[in-house]
């Protein structure tokens, strides 16, 4: 009777009051991931129950999984908006207006994928409510990654995100497309996880700690203490940087991304283009500006940070990004490259490193978001029976068969293609601007480049619009399929994209609140003042 | 580690191999004699008195005996299989607690070999890599026969090895322990007799039984070795000392099995009269080994008077019944530990029993 | 001479034991990687997984150790036999021949990625880290039950949804095509199948994969 006493008796009272102030944590901050995941199991269920005609049942309880999601993310920000930020689950979670911003965009991109996705599944005649499923525990993964405060609980989320995303992408099983993308895509995936893990195991190694802020103090000490340090944090921040260029896509490490968006579903493509690529971003800047900003310029003299190597990134990404797209013949490789060159333009966000960057790679993201669904909307709407639809031929003549969309689907292309009014063009220009406002030679010549790269990407946008409006209509073409899901998600993105074109300062305020808590790259050059007067929303929340 | 410990230690080790190597002899005398029983014959009893020195003479007979490699097989595997198979399973004696501590020569000895504080778990790590020596067995022999023993045998393991691992968590929250020794100390009370099977574990012992059954591929789970459908099963095409370490392996399996089933749910070494002066813990001693041959005698027993699963029921009976009951089992003895340790609720359960 | 003698009276037991198994893991781990013949490179594995786990016995992580065998060699690598088993893979022929040209590239990249991490390692005076604060403690069942319930809850449930999430994918890759696709086409005009049932081996193969 001497074991029964003692260590679980002890280990009970003490860890059960501290699991009660934990669950009380849980429901504070991380709701909105539980009701997610919730609806997951749920859509999971009525999969089951329900027949074989029925399983667009599990697609309805997952929309509604992804509204309840929606309050429960706005309920955080308006209730608690004093309180933020807010760090709780032993440091391992943290609420602010970054976080709650992209968990936002994760639960839009969910729920519009899920809306574009009826339709599309039942013409390829594989509606099966797992499909559902997998899309929420994806969104669950893209909700906790915003929000990590730990290498460990960013690791993990962002394998829940990829993991599931892996597999919608080799849903369609018949098609050895979908078969290829979805191998193609894992095995790189599943090495770029492997290269950010020994990053994170280097950092860890010198820092003592998996904690992002723990990360921010403890490097810069271990490295003025020990100036040989240098070289073992310089790998594992190398190894770091890669991984997250695989995660979003940016050349040279893009070549996952064509295969994989040409395979996969149109839909998960939507899904992957969008709302991966935004937890890749909120990944990447929680890792090298919470965790590693100090490290974003040279610390000891020699050695450059790793402003350096995003900023080569960046620029390599958009050229290679348009060169490529410009011989594209798929809209959907298209597409992909195109995806390549726009992340390389909200990596300018975070080489620029002030205020008014930040801002920009938000609000890049949050109107990204918007245009891309859009595009991907109508060329869901195109495929058709035995019709791939998506090549670009499959444009032709589409403003006489269908004006409405064809016009929606110009308005997205110009966004894209960043060219006023549109959406596209005021977050290219908060980037651009916010590169310039550095001062900096090397930055400038960045945005320049990158001036010169939205003037390559105009030509293949504008390929398409030559296509729907110029070029004669196939014969035999047949209508769209369409349904009110789809056809809400074109009008709404239209209208969205144009709106923010117009009128963008609702969007700027939020964006600017969101990028409010980044820490700024220190620097000479008095960039605060500046970055305020020029983003008035900044601190208007 | 001084010289002397290291010498305790490596006696204590050559003791243990011997006594296990001779019990797994005479568990095959024992199985012919208890089978020939049941079937109403007589079984071996030629060799010696009552036929006691017969697994002497198969012993040499087996070392005799020519040691045929077929032509066409993975030779390198087909060499190392047998090994994987009884290493592992004599390893497991290693952390079994035979006996509680013993005075020799004004010595402190234990009646184990060592003891750590994750035993149990190396127990089990040690019996899930004894699989890998029947899948190489019936995958190198090049022969189907083997190669369906070797597949079902891994099934089969993997499936009931989850309802094996599951059915002991009711007494690892019970008692909160992984290590062998405490968990035998745990169940000294009641005279002797607070043994996890009376309190409260019999639904998990239930289970681990069964498990470990299919996990010995003894009666009725015996389908990797069916004889009437795939001649010898994975040792098909084993002969001679080969041939006899799987058996050996088998066996000493089976022995680790009544062994674990002993400790976890029967109360190990305790009994009446362990408590008593010098000879306490020799009588400890001689309770283990009644347990653990009646054990072996169950095991015999059911050989001797069940039928065979069809593949089908045996996963069905795996996946759909032991291990629902097994996680029932958990929560069922967690709920019970929360509201007895949390809350304190033993001391007062007396009273509430008689009304006030 | 001095020095190496001097270097090797200050090992001890644990030492050797580290250098035993981390060559074992080492070695096993390239046999992994460069043997042909799958079964071989699972067994090879086991290897590995085994050093992996003896030397968290030497670093007081008994738990962890237990738990790496009876995952990983006793379930996961089991599985991976019992694939290669039931589907007869054959030993891969030379078909590396193919990226002839790209392993100029792999190798020196590798080499590189190598040398840095090691000479990262080897030039960095690790001695002024401070060890974490591992105590006697630590690597015991107590201690890492208590962390996973309270500092690691996040991670542990985000896992267990993971390992949930993983259990769908993999039925909904795996499944045999007959549900859905053929009931729909049942019920449904008997139109033109755009998404030919797969062939038998391929079927095979995507278990594989999943």
């Amino acid at each position: 009777m001497t074991v029964e006493g003692t260590g679980l008796a002890v280990f009970v009272s003490t860890a059960v009051p501290s699991a009660v102030d934990l669950l009380a944590e849980v429901r504070d901050l991380a709701m909105p991931e539980i009701i997610v995941s919730v609806f997951a199991c749920l859509a999971l269920l009525v999969a089951a129950g329900a027949g074989p005609r029925h399983q667009r049942l599990a697609g309805w309880a997952s929309l509604g999984g992804t509204a309840l999601g929606l309050v429960s993310v706005v309920s955080i920000w308006i209730a608690q908006g004093r309180t933020l930020p807010r760090i709780g689950l032993a440091g391992m979670y943290v609420v602010d207006e970054f976080a709650l911003l992209f968990k936002g965009i994760a639960v839009v991109a969910a729920a519009v994928t899920i809306a574009i996705s009826m339709r599309f599944l039942t013409e390829e005649r594989t509606e099966r409510g797992e499909y559902y499923a997998l899309v929420l525990f994806a969104t669950v993964g893209m909700m906790l990654v915003p929000s990590g405060a730990d290498l460990l609980s960013l690791f993990i989320a962002l394998e829940l995100m990829s993991l599931s995303v892996y597999v919608l992408v080799g849903y369609l099983r018949g098609d050895g497309r979908s078969n290829e993308a979805a191998m193609k895509y894992f095995l790189l995936g599943a090495f770029s996880s492997g290269v950010l893990l020994y990053g994170m195991s280097l950092v860890y190694g010198v820092a003592g700690s998996t904690r992002l802020v723990d990360l921010a103090v403890a490097l810069p000490q271990a490295i003025s203490a020990n100036g040989d340090l240098v070289l073992l944090v310089g790998v594992g921040v190398a190894l770091l940087v890669a991984g997250l260029a695989f995660k979003v896509a940016a050349a040279p490490f893009h070549v996952w991304a064509p295969d994989a968006y040409e395979g996969a579903p149109t839909p998960v493509t939507a899904f992957m283009s969008v709302g991966v690529k935004a937890a890749s971003f909120a990944l990447l800047v929680r890792i090298l500006v919470d965790g590693l900003g100090p490290l974003r310029a040279a610390v000891e003299s020699g050695w450059p940070g790793w402003d350096l190597s995003v900023g080569v990134l960046a620029a390599v990404a958009m050229t290679w990004g348009n060169l490529a797209a410009l011989t594209q013949k798929n809209a959907k490789r298209l597409l992909a490259y195109s995806a390549v060159a726009h992340s390389g333009y909200a990596l300018l966000g975070v080489v620029a490193g002030n205020r008014m960057g930040y801002t920009g790679l938000v609000l890049y993201i949050v109107v990204y978001v918007a245009m891309n669904f859009g595009a991907f909307a109508v060329l869901i709407a195109l495929r058709r029976g035995t019709i791939a639809g998506d090549g670009i031929e499959d444009f032709r003549g589409l403003a006489a068969r269908a004006p409405g969309m064809a016009a929606l689907m110009t308005v997205f292309m110009l966004g894209l293609g960043g060219i006023p009014p549109t959406a596209g063009f005021v977050g290219k220009f908060y980037l651009f601007a916010a590169l310039v406002e550095t001062g900096d030679r090397w930055l400038v010549a960045l945005a320049a480049l990158a001036l010169v790269n939205t003037a390559i990407s105009a030509y293949y946008y504008l390929l398409f619009v030559k296509a729907m409006y110029a070029d004669a209509d196939e014969a035999g073409a047949p209508a769209l399929a369409t349904s009110p899901g789809l056809l809400a998600v074109v009008v709404v993105s239209g209208v969205l994209t144009l709106a923010v074109g117009v009128y963008p300062q609702p969007v700027i305020a939020v964006s600017g609140a969101a990028a409010e808590r980044l820490e700024p790259a220190p620097g000479p050059k008095p960039t605060r003042n500046s970055a305020e007067r020029a983003a008035p929303g900044g601190r208007a929340r | 580690m001084t010289l002397e410990m290291f010498l305790i230690t490596a006696v204590k080790i050559g003791l243990v191999l011997f006594i296990i190597l001779t019990a797994v002899a005479y568990c095959t005398y024992m199985e012919r004699r208890v089978l020939a029983f049941i079937q109403v014959r007589l079984g071996p009893n030629r060799v010696g008195p009552f036929g006691l020195l017969q697994p002497l003479a198969d012993g040499i007979k087996f070392i005799f005996k020519e040691d045929v490699i077929p032509t066409d097989v993975t030779r390198f595997i087909y060499i190392l299989a047998p090994i994987t198979a009884l290493v592992p399973a004599l390893m497991t004696f290693a952390v079994i607690p035979f006996g509680d501590r013993l005075e020799i020569f004004g010595k402190d000895i234990s009646l184990y070999i060592t003891g750590f504080n994750v035993s149990l778990l190396f127990v089990f790590a040690m019996t899930s890599l004894g699989v890998y020596g029947i899948v190489l067995a019936g995958w190198s022999s090049n022969s189907k026969y083997s190669l369906f023993g070797g597949l079902r045998s891994s099934a089969q393991m993997i499936s009931y090895e989850l309802a094996l691992s599951l059915s002991i968590i009711g007494v690892l929250i019970q008692v909160g322990s992984l290590d062998l020794v405490k968990i035998v100390e745990a169940q000294s009370g009641w005279h002797g007799f607070q043994w996890n099977v009376i309190a409260f574990q019999p639904i998990g012992f239930l289970i681990f039984f069964i498990a470990v059954l299919a996990e010995t591929n003894r009666v009725p789970f015996d389908l990797p070795e069916a004889e009437t459908e795939l001649v010898g099963g994975f040792h098909t095409e084993y002969s001679s000392m080969k041939f006899a370490m799987f058996f050996m392996a088998e066996y000493s399996a089976m022995i680790t099995a009544s062994c674990m089933a002993t400790v976890l749910f029967f109360g190990g070494w305790n009994g009446p009269g362990t408590q008593l002066e010098t000879i306490g813990p020799f009588i400890g001693l001689a309770w283990f080994t009644l347990k653990v041959f009646l054990f072996l005698f169950t095991y015999i027993w059911i050989r001797g008077t069940l039928p065979r699963f069809r593949y089908d029921q045996l996963m069905d009976f795996g996946w759909k019944l032991l291990l629902p009951l097994a996680i029932f089992n958990i929560v069922f003895t967690a709920t019970w530990k929360f509201l007895f340790h949390y809350y304190d609720l033993a001391p007062s359960l007396p009273a509430w029993m008689q009304g006030k | 001479m001095d020095t190496i003698t001097s270097y090797l009276s200050s090992l001890t037991a644990e030492h050797y034991f580290f250098f035993l198994f981390a060559i074992v893991a080492i070695a096993s781990s390239l046999e992994v990687v460069m043997q042909r013949s799958p079964l071989y490179s699972a067994i090879a594995l086991v290897f590995t997984m085994a050093s992996l786990a003896a030397n968290f016995v030497l670093l007081k992580a008994q738990f962890l150790a237990a738990i790496q065998i009876i995952v990983y060699a006793g379930a996961i690598i089991v599985l991976f036999v019992f694939v290669i088993m039931l589907l007869n893979v054959r030993a891969e022929e030379s078909r590396l021949d193919r990226f002839g040209a790209l392993r100029f590239i792999a190798v020196p990249s590798a080499l590189v990625l190598f040398l840095g991490a090691f000479a990262a390692i080897r030039f960095s005076n690790l001695d002024t880290l401070s060890p974490s604060p591992a105590s006697a403690a630590a690597g015991t069942t107590e201690r890492i039950a208590e962390l996973m319930f309270t500092k690691y809850l996040l991670p542990f449930e985000a896992a267990s949804v993971l390992i949930m999430m993983a259990i769908v994918g993999a039925l909904v890759l795996a499944s045999r095509a007959r549900d859905v696709e053929a009931e729909m086409a049942a019920i449904e005009a008997p139109a033109e199948s755009e998404a030919p049932l797969p062939e038998p081996e391929d079927r095979l193969e995507e278990v594989e994969v999943s």
